[in-house]
């Protein structure tokens, strides 16, 4: 395996770093942290013409208290943002999700940036960024804008930058104090792109009890990443049984909107070997905390990621009706 | 570099930059101008193995050796990160390195004694 050949130009400058991209007119690649794009590269599907690497501009870097979000650099390590105890206190939905992207070395090297241009819909961290409302920034020939995460991504590996524009940061608002959140992810082993993910918050009040259901996190109505959704999988409803599997007779009562009541799907047999469940695999994350909402409140709070890994385009197959995830965990916080 | 999948699924190729794991096949060589490299002939000091390597030697914790390399950076920052891991700790750790021969046990078994090695060497 081995790249197409490409120019490689360690940018000096953002300034330097969008004058060799416009130079290239769309056919050159922003190099961050490599890990989605050097694959790519090596695979051949993709062959730009340079690589401009943002590794030698300084002040990309780094996460920052900017009073009602925190601001994360572009060329700020996943590892870095998971293991931040700003990002933790503020924004604890954000370490919760990004503990499920890949693994320790993968997080080591990618970049919070590189993972929102790439907008991999099967990727945590542009879910939680549109969860969130958070703000991308860029810099283009034109100057810097900012742009919503709402408006950020388009689609499959598509987003609003344009060809000469550089992901400089994102700016993610924080949580309200005494949130709690819990992510959920369906995965065939651990560390691989989630078929399903959820991820929740919900700010309780002294006495337990909803005092916000989390209106700034968009319905899973609205919250759509990827041009495809499985069907049998619309957040908000009760997921049904994998493509293939034998159809239960309908309920003649409509769905509960809940997701704690959803019934598991069957899974694939536990052939992980290396990859048991971990604490808590069959138990819904934050069940406690769900069990107060009403059925309203918990459709609202929870913004389901359906997705299929593209990378392999796999699915979990209908040949047990063993129950139970491959992999669950809750992370947590009283804020 | 340890040549295995050449695109960042098999954890082979996993060396330490700059004092984290990283995986080679995912990193371009002029990415790394200017970092310090860590790879596997660096753990032993001279003919003396280092635990990790006593442990998956006294453990069978490999039986080809391919992955071998990969999975002891990987394992030696997971104990640095975690000094007294759990066994499903140990298993999500191993999560980005795939071994075909072993079956994962006899690794868990090395990695959980090392971890003890680590510690006890620690305290004195």
């Amino acid at each position: 395996m081995k790249p197409a050949p490409f120019e490689y130009v360690r940018a000096r400058d953002l300034d330097h770093a969008v004058a060799v991209l416009a130079e290239h007119g769309g056919d050159a690649k922003v190099l961050a942290g490599g890990q989605s794009l050097v694959p790519l590269l090596a695979m051949r599907l993709t062959q730009p013409t340079a690589l401009v690497d943002l590794a030698g501009i300084d002040g990309l870097a780094g996460v920052t208290d900017d009073g009602t979000h925190v601001r994360i650099g572009a060329m700020t390590r996943t590892r870095t943002v998971e293991t931040d105890p700003l990002v933790a206190a503020a924004v604890p939905l954000l370490p919760a999700a990004l503990r499920h992207v890949g693994h320790v070395t993968i997080r080591n090297r990618g970049t919070a940036g590189g993972s929102t241009a790439h907008a991999d819909p099967a990727a945590e961290l542009p879910a939680v960024l549109r969860a969130l409302d958070a703000e991308i920034l860029a810099t283009g020939p034109a100057g810097s804008r900012t742009i919503p995460a709402a408006a950020f991504f388009e689609g499959f590996l598509q987003t609003a930058l344009a060809p000469d524009e550089v992901l400089t940061a994102l700016r993610v608002p924080k949580q309200a104090p005494a949130t709690r959140v819990a992510v959920e992810e369906l995965a065939r082993r651990h560390g691989d792109f989630a078929l399903v993910a959820v991820f929740a918050a919900v700010r309780l009040d002294p006495a337990g009890l909803v005092a916000e259901p989390g209106s700034r996190w968009p319905g899973p109505g609205t919250f759509r990443c990827g041009p495809r959704r499985p069907s049998n999988c619309s957040p908000g409803r009760p997921r049904g049984p994998p493509r293939g599997a034998r159809r239960p007779t309908p309920s003649p009562r409509p769905p509960t909107p809940s997701t704690t009541s959803t019934p598991r799907p069957p899974t694939a047999p536990d052939r992980r070997g290396a990859h048991p469940p971990l604490p808590g695999t069959g138990r819904p994350a934050g069940r406690e905390e769900r069990r107060r909402m009403s059925p309203e409140t918990a459709a609202t709070t929870a913004a389901a990621v359906p997705v299929a890994s593209p990378s392999t385009g796999r699915r979990s197959p209908p040949t047990s009706t063993r129950a139970g995830p491959s992999r669950t965990s809750c992370a947590r916080t009283a804020g | 570099m340890h040549v295995g999948c050449e695109h960042g699924v098999c954890g082979a190729c996993t060396v330490l930059l700059d004092g984290r794991t990283a995986r080679s096949c995912c990193t371009l060589a002029v990415q790394a101008d200017g970092a310090e490299i860590g790879t596997v002939e660096g753990l032993a000091a001279g003919s003396r193995l280092h635990p990790l390597q006593e442990a998956f030697w006294a453990h069978h914790g490999l039986q080809c050796g391919f992955c071998t390399p990969g999975i002891l950076m990987t394992v030696q920052e997971m104990l640095a990160d975690n000094p007294d891991p759990t066994d499903e700790e140990i298993r999500e750790g191993l999560s980005g390195n795939i071994c075909r021969c072993t079956g994962y046990q006899f690794i868990v078994d090395a990695v959980r004694e090392a971890a003890a090695v680590l510690r006890a060497d620690r305290a004195h």
